[in-house]
């Protein structure tokens, strides 16, 4: 039987970690188990909608952005975070990726979902940290955090691309060395904003991210 | 003697420490006119004190992180990164593996799950000595780096040099010091027999304790884990469902430390292989009794 539960008993017999394989029957029940993570969003999902305002106090919509045929690049920002100032100000990693591919109808949003008080969070802070770092695209404040709990971003920064058709295309870090100072030498957002132009599916749909974890509110 | 506790220290906190009113002791310090204390503070030894060419000694990486300050253990971790080492040796000689001690499980606002070392902690390293090498005084040098954080985050980074000393026939004397002893006794253990019995139901790892035991257990994922469908909230409890992601045909492996609550708190390594996943074995809720 296909369905049929079979149980395979892992006994562990000595000192060392030496397993031991028996069937045995199935007698507990269980719940259905989904294949995915509870939180967050995992490429192929479609990415939630939001409303976020800027420093100035502009509105933005994802799904505004969508209707108008953009692919939607998504950094979770804070200022004082060590890798946040690796990619925005020891190196230029941010911006260099937003003025490669901009011109092919890329919107890029960076979100602070800091809560009041927390570290890097407050409009003052990030106005500063906005002119300091010359940063090209909106910085949207999330203090409630229900953007970024949305998602599931875990660390600053932690990238999201999200395709014309509202579905995610990539989730993670924006390169490959995790170090605080050092920027990879392979740009993930970059691989897989160039596949989504190009209508291939994207390389590497998800890496891990890596960076400080984000300041949510308790 | 031949152990000599870091010396030609270049320490270092990043760019972003002094960004950020709000790293704590160290800025209060400053404010106060006086040197920053450092937030880590690290030292190195190694053991025995006289070693034998073609022999193995051990060097002890010990980490002092100040009060409130974590840095990261070297499992499967939302954020942070574990510290890293570039060690220089010799030529000939050869370096074993960190062995780290188990980390604290760690959860911030937003599911966001780290396993952190709060306090001191001492990782072990065995270095196995040239089969040539030369008798004498010797230092071997290593470059740290790592991230220590409370709520902020501060980068920081040391160098540190050991100085061994090779002696033509040296034996070991035995026991080891009581620092080497208490770190070996931190690493964590192979499973003792009785333990646990580990049952892959599906997709799903169940963990239970067969040593009558009431206390809890507590999985850390190695990076090198299967994908782990929940283990913020499977990853505690006095019995464990962990519920495997499939990948290519497979879930698993479950490798990783099982920390069990006790009398006496004890860690384990656990690796439970791959098992093969077609897709067929559905784990259903079976209706009625």
């Amino acid at each position: 039987m296909n369905n049929a539960r079979r149980v395979l008993s892992v006994l562990v017999l000595t000192l060392a970690p030496v397993l031991a394989f028996a069937a045995t029957p199935a007698a507990k029940d269980a719940a259905p188990a989904p294949a995915a993570a509870t939180a967050g969003v995992k490429p192929g999902d479609v990415a939630p909608d939001f409303t976020l305002k800027d420093l100035d106090g502009v509105e933005h919509t994802l799904s505004k952005y969508l209707a108008d045929g953009k692919i939607v690049v998504i950094e979770w920002f804070n200022p004082d975070c060590p890798f946040i100032v690796k990619h925005h100000k020891l190196n230029r990693t941010m911006n260099d990726t937003y003025a490669t591919l901009t011109h092919k109808g890329m919107v890029w949003l960076a979100v602070n979902s800091g809560a009041p008080g927390k570290q890097g969070a407050g409009l003052e802070r990030n106005r500063k940290a906005y002119a300091e770092y010359e940063m090209p695209f909106p910085l949207l404040l999330d203090e409630s955090g229900s953007v970024g709990r949305a998602y599931g971003a875990k660390t600053t920064p932690h990238m999201f691309v999200i395709g014309k058709d509202g579905k995610v295309a990539y989730t993670g870090a924006i390169d490959n060395d995790n170090s605080p100072t050092v920027a990879g030498k392979h740009n993930y957002v970059i691989s897989a904003l160039r596949a989504v132009m190009d209508g291939r599916d994207v390389p590497e749909p998800e890496t891990k991210p890596y960076g400080c974890s984000v300041k949510y509110a308790n | 003697m031949a152990t000599i506790a870091a010396c030609s220290r270049t320490p270092g906190e990043g760019p972003a420490a002094r960004a950020d009113g709000s790293v704590g002791e160290a800025g209060a310090a400053e404010q106060a006119g006086q040197p920053a204390a450092p937030l880590v503070v690290m030292s190195a030894t190694a053991e025995p004190a006289a070693v034998a060419p073609g022999s193995t000694l051990t060097l002890l990486w010990t980490f002092r992180p100040a009060p409130g300050w974590h840095l990261y253990g070297n499992v499967r971790n939302d954020s942070g990164f574990a510290p890293r080492q570039r060690l220089k040796l010799p030529a000939g000689w050869e370096a074993g593996p960190l062995q780290w001690p188990a980390p604290a499980r760690h959860v911030a606002a937003g599911d966001i799950l780290d396993h952190v070392y709060e306090g001191e902690f001492v990782l072990l390293q065995d270095v196995r000595v040239a089969s040539d090498a030369a008798p004498g005084a010797l230092p071997l040098r290593a470059h740290w780096e790592w991230l220590a954080c409370r709520e902020a985050c501060v980068p920081g980074q040391d160098s540190l040099s050991v100085t061994v000393n090779v002696v033509p026939g040296a034996r070991s004397t035995g026991a080891p010091t009581g620092r080497l002893a208490a770190a070996r006794a931190r690493l964590p253990q192979p499973l003792p027999a009785g333990l646990v019995q580990v049952a892959m139901d599906g997709q799903t790892a169940r963990i239970t304790r067969t040593d009558g035991g009431a206390g809890n257990l507590v999985f850390v994922p190695a990076v090198d884990c299967g994908e782990l469908a929940d283990v913020l909230r499977e990853g505690v409890g006095t019995t464990l469902s962990l519920r495997l992601v499939p990948e290519d045909g497979h879930v698993g492996p479950l490798r990783g430390l099982l920390i069990v609550d006790g009398t006496e708190t004890g860690a384990y390594a656990l690796d439970v292989p791959a098992v093969p996943w077609t897709g067929s074995q559905i784990v259903t809720t079976p209706t009625g009794g």
